[in-house]
Parts: C-alpha cells; sequence; structure tokens
C-alpha cells in the first residue's frame, strides 16, 4: 500500500515531471541536432559521391554520341545563347555604373592610380563571375531542377531506363558540360562587355585616353588571376547544375513534389555558390602568398 | 530548328573563344610574352626572398623574371633570369643586382647599370646578387643606440640611488655647500671663503703682485738699448718665459675655483661671489696672455708700441 | 498476346520479358512516356543515336520514314501532350521499332487508348511497320480479350 502510494506520488510529483519533461526535450533537442548533422554530412557525402561520378564519365569518350551532343546544344542555346540580349545589356549596364562608382569614388578618396587593379581585381575576377553565376543559376539551375523532377514525376526517366539510355550520360552530363561552358564562356563575354563599357565611360567621365586605359588595365592584368578566375567559373557551372539535378531526382511521384525539390536545390545552389566563392578567395591569397 | 539551333550555339561559342583568345593575345603580345628571351645566372649566398617568378626591375619598370633557382653544389643559389631581348641592352657584364628586402612590403629584386657603354652581360657570366636587407640594417643601426639607452637607464638608476644615499656625494655637496654659506659672514674675504684656506688665498695674491711687479719691470727694460733687449741672453725672453709659467699656474687655480664654483652651485650666493672672483681671475690671465702675445708679435719688428698693462 | 485476369499478375509477367528481353525491348506503355520536352521526331530518333551511333540527320530520316509508313509526317515535331492519343500510340511503337532487332511489348493498349473499340488500329499500325521489328507481345487484362477479334498478332 505504501509503495503504491509512494510510486503515485513519484508520478504526479509536479517538480519531477517536469525535470521528467525536461530531460526529455533536452534528449530530443539533441537527438534531433545529431540528426540533421549526419544527414547533413551524409548528404555533403552524396553529393562529393555524385560529383566525382560525373566527372569520371565527363573524361569517357564513350559517353558521348550525337544524342548527347544534341542535348548540349540544346542546353547552351538554352542557357546560354537565349540569355545573350538580356546578359549583354546588364553586362554593359552594371559596368558602367559599377565603373563610374568606382571611378568617383577612387578620386574622391584621391586612390586613382589603383583604377586598373579595382578593374582587374575586382569588376573581372569577381565581379564578372558571380553576376553570371547568379543571372545563370536564376535561369537555368532552378529550370533544370524543375525539369528533372518534372521527368522523374511523369516516369520519363523510367523511359530512359527501359531504353537503356543511360541518364548520367544523356540527361546530366550535357547539362552540367553546358553549366561550365556557360558559366565560363559568359563570365568573360562579361568581363569583356564591362571593360568595353569602362573604356567608353572612363573617356566619357574621367577624360581618359583609350592608350591610358588599356595600359593602367594591362599593367594590372595578371594571367594566374585569370586562370583562377575561369577555374572558379568552371567549378561553380559544375555545381549550379549538378545541385539541383540532384535535387530534381529526389522528387516522388506526386507533383507537389516538384516545387519543394526546386526550392531545396536553389537553397542549396546559393550555399555552394558562398562556399565556391570563399573557397576561390583563400585559393587567390594563397597563391599570392606563395607564387 | 536543328541546324539552327547548332548554327547559333557554334557561333556564339566561336566568337566568344575568339574574342577571349584576342583578348588573351593582346594582353600577351603587350606583356611581352611572345618576344624572345635571354637568360642570365645569377648567383646568390642565400635563396631567402627569391622566388620563382619574381619580377626584376629596372629603373621601376619589370623587364624580367626569375625562371629557375636552385642550389649549386658549393651551397650557393643558382638563378636564371629571362630578360626579353628588347631589353637585355639593360645587363651590362658590371650591372649591379640587389635584392632589397625592405622594412615594411614585399622584397624586391632590381638591377642597376651605371655605365651602358660596358660590355653586354652575356648568357655565360654567372653574376653576383646582391642583399640590401633594411631590417637587419635597422637592427644594427638601432643595437649600438639601444646599448647607449640602457647605460643611460643604469646611469639615471645609479644616479637617483646615488642623490638618494645620506652618505652619497650629494649629501657631501648640499652639507659643504651649507657650511660655505654658514661661513660667509666669518670668513675675510671670498677668496678665503671658497678655498677655505687663508694660506692659499695669500698664495694668489702674491702671485697677482709678482705679476705686477714683474710687468713694471719689463715697462722699465723696454726702455734699455736693443741689444740689451734682444740679446740672447736679454731679459724680454726671460721675462715672457716667466709671464707664460704663471698665466699656466692661474689656470690651474682657475680650474681649482671651477671645480669650487660647480660644488658650491646650490648656495646662491657664494656662487655669485665666485663668479665675480672668477671672472677677475680670467681678465688677468686673458690681460697677460695678450701682453705676451703682443709682445711676441712686436719685438721681432722692433717697433715702439706702448704696453698698457692691466 | 497474353491476358490476366488482374493487374498484379500481368505487371509480374510483363517484368519477367522486359528483364529477359532487356536488350530487344520495344516498351509501348504509359509507364514509359515519350520525353515531353522533345519531339516526335527526336523521341524515336533517340534510340538510334544511343544505340545506333547515328547523326542525328541519319537518325532522323530513319524515323521520318517510319511516320510516313504511318502517315503522321505532320506530328514530326509535335510534343507529347499535345498528341492525340493514337498518335501518341504510334509514336510510341515507332520507337520501340528502332531498337536493333526489337521485341516489342505493348502493354495494355486500350490504356493508351480508352477510346478504341477493338485492335483493328493497333493492327494497321503494326502491319505499317512490320519490317521493323521481331516479335511483338501484348499485354492485357482478360475482360479486353473480346475488343482483340482478329485473332493473335504475330510477328514480322
Amino acid at each position: 500500500m505504501q509503495t503504491w502510494y509512494k510510486e503515485r506520488k513519484r508520478q504526479y510529483d509536479l517538480p519531477f515531471v517536469i525535470l521528467l519533461k525536461l530531460e526529455t526535450a533536452m534528449t530530443t533537442a539533441i537527438e534531433q541536432i545529431g540528426r540533421s548533422g549526419l544527414h547533413a554530412f551524409s548528404s555533403f557525402l552524396d553529393t562529393l559521391a555524385f560529383a566525382i561520378k560525373i566527372l569520371a564519365r565527363m573524361f569517357d569518350v564513350r559517353a558521348y554520341n550525337s544524342a548527347v551532343r544534341m542535348v548540349l546544344i540544346n542546353q547552351i542555346y538554352f542557357t546560354s545563347v537565349q540569355i545573350l540580349p538580356l546578359f549583354l545589356t546588364v553586362a554593359a549596364g552594371f559596368g558602367a555604373i559599377v565603373i563610374g562608382i568606382i571611378g568617383q569614388y577612387l578620386i574622391h578618396l584621391g586612390l586613382f592610380d589603383y583604377f586598373g587593379q579595382l578593374l582587374m581585381g575586382f569588376v573581372v575576377t569577381e565581379f564578372a563571375p558571380f553576376i553570371t553565376v547568379l543571372l545563370i543559376a536564376l535561369r537555368s539551375s532552378s529550370a533544370v531542377n524543375a525539369e528533372i523532377a518534372v521527368m522523374k514525376v511523369n516516369k520519363e526517366l523510367n523511359t530512359l531506363h527501359v531504353f537503356r539510355i543511360d541518364v548520367i550520360n544523356y540527361l546530366f552530363l550535357p547539362r552540367i558540360l553546358c553549366g561550365i561552358l556557360s558559366i565560363v564562356l559568359l563570365s568573360w563575354l562579361f568581363s569583356i562587355v564591362v571593360l568595353t563599357s569602362g573604356l567608353i565611360f572612363s573617356a566619357l567621365l574621367f577624360d581618359m585616353s583609350m592608350n591610358d586605359y588599356v595600359t593602367v588595365l594591362l599593367v594590372s592584368a595578371n594571367f594566374s588571376d585569370l586562370i583562377v578566375m575561369s577555374i572558379k567559373c568552371a567549378t561553380m557551372g559544375f555545381f549550379i547544375v549538378m545541385i539541383p539535378i540532384r535535387y530534381g531526382m529526389r522528387a516522388t511521384d506526386e507533383l507537389t513534389s516538384i516545387p519543394v525539390s526546386v526550392l531545396h536545390g536553389m537553397v542549396n545552389v546559393f550555399i555552394a555558390i558562398m562556399i565556391i566563392e570563399v573557397v576561390s578567395l583563400i585559393v587567390m591569397s594563397l597563391i599570392e602568398k606563395f607564387i | 530548328m536543328a541546324l539552327k539551333t547548332e548554327w547559333r550555339v557554334g557561333l556564339f561559342i566561336v566568337l566568344t573563344v575568339l574574342l577571349i583568345l584576342a583578348g588573351l593575345g593582346y594582353m600577351a603580345y603587350k606583356k611581352g610574352i611572345f618576344q624572345p628571351e635571354n637568360t642570365y645566372t645569377l648567383s646568390s649566398r642565400t635563396g631567402d626572398g627569391l622566388s620563382v617568378g619574381m619580377p626584376l626591375y629596372f629603373s621601376g619598370f619589370k623587364i624580367g623574371k626569375i625562371a629557375e633557382l636552385e642550389l649549386s653544389d658549393k651551397g650557393m643559389v643558382m638563378m636564371k633570369v629571362r630578360v626579353p631581348t628588347q631589353h637585355a641592352k639593360w645587363m651590362r657584364s658590371d650591372s649591379k643586382f640587389v635584392l632589397e628586402k625592405p622594412l615594411i612590403g614585399s622584397p624586391k629584386f632590381t638591377v642597376t647599370t651605371t655605365n651602358l657603354g660596358s660590355s653586354p652581360l652575356t648568357s655565360n657570366s654567372i653574376a653576383i646578387l646582391t642583399e640590401v636587407n633594411d631590417i637587419n640594417d635597422a637592427i644594427q643601426n638601432i643595437q649600438p643606440i639601444l646599448e647607449q639607452v640602457a647605460m643611460i637607464t643604469d646611469n639615471v638608476e645609479r644616479l637617483t640611488s646615488a642623490l638618494a644615499d645620506p652618505q652619497g656625494d650629494m649629501s657631501h655637496i648640499l652639507k659643504n655647500a651649507r657650511e660655505l654659506t654658514g661661513s660667509l659672514s666669518s670668513k675675510k674675504s671670498v677668496l678665503e671663503m671658497a678655498l677655505g684656506d687663508e694660506k692659499s688665498v695669500r698664495n694668489i695674491h702674491a702671485a697677482l703682485q709678482n705679476a705686477r711687479n714683474i710687468t713694471d719691470q719689463v715697462d722699465q727694460l723696454l726702455k734699455k738699448t736693443d741689444e740689451e733687449l734682444y740679446g740672447k741672453d736679454g731679459i724680454i725672453p726671460l721675462a715672457i718665459k716667466i709671464l707664460r709659467e704663471l698665466v699656466i699656474n692661474l689656470g690651474k687655480i682657475g680650474k681649482t675655483l671651477d671645480n669650487v664654483t660647480k660644488i658650491s652651485s646650490n648656495a646662491e650666493e657664494a656662487t655669485k661671489d665666485l663668479k665675480i672672483f672668477r671672472s677677475e681671475v680670467d681678465t688677468t690671465v686673458n690681460s697677460l696672455n695678450r701682453l705676451i702675445n703682443e709682445l711676441d708679435q712686436k719685438i721681432p719688428f722692433k717697433s715702439e708700441p706702448k704696453i698698457k698693462l692691466p | 498476346m497474353r491476358f490476366y485476369s488482374g493487374g498484379e499478375l500481368l505487371e509480374r509477367e510483363l517484368a519477367d520479358i522486359m528483364s529477359q528481353e532487356e536488350r530487344r525491348l520495344g516498351l509501348v506503355s504509359l509507364d514509359a512516356p515519350l520525353i515531353s520536352n522533345l519531339s516526335v521526331l527526336s523521341n524515336v530518333a533517340l534510340i538510334k543515336q544511343y544505340h545506333g551511333h547515328l547523326s542525328v540527320r541519319e537518325a532522323e530520316d530513319i524515323v521520318k520514314m517510319g511516320l510516313k509508313k504511318l502517315q503522321l509526317e505532320d506530328i514530326a515535331e509535335k510534343r507529347n501532350p499535345v498528341l492525340l492519343e493514337e498518335q501518341r500510340f504510334c509514336a510510341m511503337v515507332l520507337r520501340a521499332v528502332m531498337v536493333e532487332d526489337a521485341v516489342v511489348v505493348i502493354d495494355r493498349p486500350f490504356k493508351i487508348m480508352p477510346d478504341l473499340d477493338d485492335t483493328s488500329f493497333i493492327r494497321d499500325v503494326l502491319t505499317s511497320v512490320d519490317d521493323l521489328f521481331q516479335e511483338c507481345h501484348i499485354f492485357d487484362y482478360l475482360w479486353n480479350e473480346e475488343r482483340y477479334t482478329g485473332g493473335m498478332i504475330h510477328g514480322a
């Protein structure tokens, strides 16, 4: 009787119950953190493994045939050629604004000697790739993500499987190659357009002759910076297409899974862009330090 | 449709690649990458601060770069420097290669050529790279200053402790100064007070009296004949000798008085008196000096100037 | 022609034949739809391009000939969502016969074309391209048996 009473008291004793609930909540929270961490880590490893698989396939000549080439051409057309009028306008506009602002500030601060370094170091190696990757990510990454998710929902991926068409070779490889090629070429194009509009605006705003402008640029231009810029663009191009493909593949048979997969894919694309930006900055600083 | 797409994509890729290549090509051309280069060999005691790709400057202009760095069997750092042929004219046999290591900033590899007429530097010859290290130089320059600062600090410390020491010199000085001030009223004269000895004062007075007597004698002697004056065993050379000795002796007294003045510098009034006394002695000595000089000047010309004694 | 009383049994049998004839399988099924962002021409040509290593032009020429046989040249540039059910079926059959020595497996044709009364259309289509495949297997439910009036359809 007494034992029963004590047991009931223990069960309904308020501080004890609160402590018990607190303990349970904490355990759940810690478990949740651990689960999320493990999930993030496993997802990162999966992405890395997938990237390695794609890279390996990229250098396999057998992966390429006329069907893959056709997809590649179509992708480049939709990603790079169709966007060109908008892209060139944005490049010229941004270029004029950025060069105008930078120039004015440098004159104001008495640092116009650094004009060339800012153009090459900031506009060409940082600004151009970033704006390009942003535009392409917004336009094409989301499209690729949605396209793959729709194909998954529509069982079109099953079609490819039934007809023994390798999904990686036929669907992913040309899209990723297109991402790499487009970002690299468009970044260069962006830089060229920005520098050309800079030439015009420097002449108009700062009374700078073409010869002076070119000399200032050439003095600051560095091949290693341009190589690092191109590698950065290629890496970004790779990931801003590969990540949406992965998230597109995660869509279920339900139509509602399409927006969810696009949402997750795009968030991860922007995280990847930030990570690559930071890594490239570290690499550039290391190159400057050791070479 | 497909062909049209292919054509557009092809055009885009070709044009963009051509544009990039043209830009890179222009950049490479302007940077002199396509120009033929001369390779020169340099040796350095150390490879510290040197790196492959490091630019070589001439008068602030980049004219070449380090292409290779390797360690020789003798432990010297051998480097190959590539210079485009258009800049090869600055590389002469007597050119000086310097690695400047500034206190702030990265090292700078420069070449200076003062004589452009000297023979060109050949690819076979090995030039020596010297190092100008601002950091080490600065440290070397600072080292003696630091030692002096340490000594000064040491001295200041010693001085401070000596000042504070009740048995120290300062305490003695203050004690002496007090005694000196106290004796102001009781002593017979300022000189006696300063020297603290009646006998010494008397000696000085005697010396001064002697000086007056001697100059009087010199005055009288001037009235005598030339033979007597300027003879080998004449009186004037003897007088000059005596006067010189007198000046030396008075100078010694002056030094002694100087010391006394220093010791009693805190006793304001005593110092005033001593200063007056000192100036009197100085005036006497200076007058005697002038007298001797005039004697020295005038005797050889046998003129008859008027000699005024103080 | 194989008839099954239930979907589960039918799908199991279908899976069996698909795995047996994996390399020569030309499936006509709603579970293997046409790729929606490709035209009929590209959808069908894809098989020849991918497995036959033909160029786009060569593959498309073959497809165009097939479409001509089916008198469906006008659907060449159309995409899946705008096709009529019969047109979609024809495109899927044409794609299936593009497989080398194809074993055409038609999965529940009345599911693809629900408005069809009998198999005469199916027979006509298969007859038009009978030189392009080895065998043809039709899988359907038992209750549709009476719609197959012309008896067993043999491969060419």
